[in-house]
């Protein structure tokens, strides 16, 4: 079986992080790149607003100024997601890999159990969520706080939220995993946001340091998917197209406030 | 599961049906079944062009953006605006209401590059496994 490839990437901002997964969305759908999954995290913090959500209806732009928060529309869909003190990871793997079923919740499943393994090995009571309700349009703004399936809770409580892009020939998967949660702070930027206390995060079980998160969280893709890693980083095209991919899209507000002309 | 006899079906699960030199485009019901309720589409705009196996639009369901792929190429002439309010045609009724983009077929050739029916129905069932 092909190895994957691990990318830790250092502390960047929201416009760099999210020109990343798609570069290499874009390379691994295309096969020039292995299947890959990396883990970052956010400096400055920064908000994602789901592809087709409207980011100026739902969060406090000028409070965001105000706190030194960034605001970045992701490729993905979902709700808005502060991120702040979390670790993200994301997993990116072409359709052609048999690892992986071809349909959304299919994939959220798996790769969420791989999740659990992880946070369980470190002694927390993490689980699935049951798949829920129906998705509601225009329901609550916050990610944390909306119904979701295959997603990752602890007594009850939000600890993982994730979204998916399909297309191209692979997917990508992202994801939160709170590390510590402030729910004023939230509010502050994502001011509709209500089921604050459906919310956990990593402080609240466990003062494990990130790096050894990882290292479990790792684990966890290794025994579920049964595979290996290698350590790896961006290839030269990677590192272009996610320069270009910044300039051109994540960093410009045209794309950040402006919601896809959905018809 | 239903496969009207009279479109014509692309492998990442569009439907055609072809009048003249005019085709619609939607998503099958096994897709549309694939990716639970719908509640964002983005479409081309009327004038812009399809290209056969290419992205021509996105929808949102179940928290993930899936790429709709072209089944066959063309200038969009129509585009269905109802999905704006109501995604949720795509769900109820995939192969009428919920209609997605009208074209000019610019090349009926690319029509032998699509399955029938009977063909679609083998290949999603192969798919499944």
């Amino acid at each position: 079986m092909q190895p994957w490839r691990l990318i830790n990437s250092p502390p960047s901002d929201g416009f760099t992080n999210m020109a990343v997964d798609e570069a290499i969305f874009k390379t691994v759908s295309a096969g020039s790149a292995p299947p890959t999954i990396r883990f970052y995290t956010w400096a400055p913090p920064a908000v994602s607003v789901g592809y087709f959500q409207n980011s100026p209806g739902d969060v406090d732009l000028a409070a965001c100024r105000e706190m030194g928060i960034d605001v970045v529309r992701r490729l993905t869909g979902g709700r808005a997601v502060f991120h702040d003190r979390e670790l993200t990871y994301s997993v990116t793997c072409p359709d052609n890999v048999p690892t992986f079923p071809d349909d959304i919740l299919g994939t959220y499943k798996i790769i969420s159990s791989c999740l659990v393994y992880g946070l369980n090995s470190i002694g927390l009571n993490a689980s699935l969520t049951s798949p829920m309700k129906k998705i509601v349009k225009d329901s609550p703004s916050a990610c944390f706080t909306s119904p979701s399936h295959h997603e990752i809770a602890i007594d009850g409580k939000k600890l993982v939220g994730s979204a998916q892009r399909r297309g191209e020939g692979g997917f990508l998967q992202h994801g939160s995993i709170l590390i510590e949660f402030d729910g004023e702070r939230l509010r502050k930027v994502l001011p509709g946001t209500v089921g604050l206390e459906c919310v956990t995060s990593i402080r609240d079980h466990s003062n494990i340091d990130i790096h050894s998160l990882v290292c479990r969280i790792i684990e966890g893709f290794e025994k579920g998917l049964g595979i290996s890693f290698s350590n790896g980083d961006m290839t030269d095209e990677e590192a272009a197209l996610s320069r270009r991919y910044r300039k051109e899209r994540y960093s410009r507000d045209e794309w950040n406030l402006k919601r896809p002309a959905h018809i | 599961m239903d496969f009207p006899k009279e479109l014509k079906y692309h492998k990442e699960h569009c439907w055609v049906k072809v009048e003249g030199n005019r085709a619609l485009i939607g998503i099958t019901e096994h897709a549309q079944e694939e990716l639970g309720d719908i509640v964002y589409v983005e479409l081309p705009e009327r004038g812009g062009d399809t290209e056969q196996d290419e992205s021509f639009g996105t929808v949102e369901s179940a928290k993930a953006i899936s790429e709709l792929f072209a089944p066959i190429s063309g200038r969009v002439v129509d585009v269905n605006d109802d999905l704006g309010d109501q995604p949720e045609l795509i769900n109820d009724d995939p192969y009428d209401s919920g209609w997605m983009i009208e074209i000019e077929v610019s090349d009926n050739a690319e029509l032998e590059n699509l399955l029938s029916s009977e063909q679609y129905k083998k290949y999603i069932e192969e798919e499944k496994g």
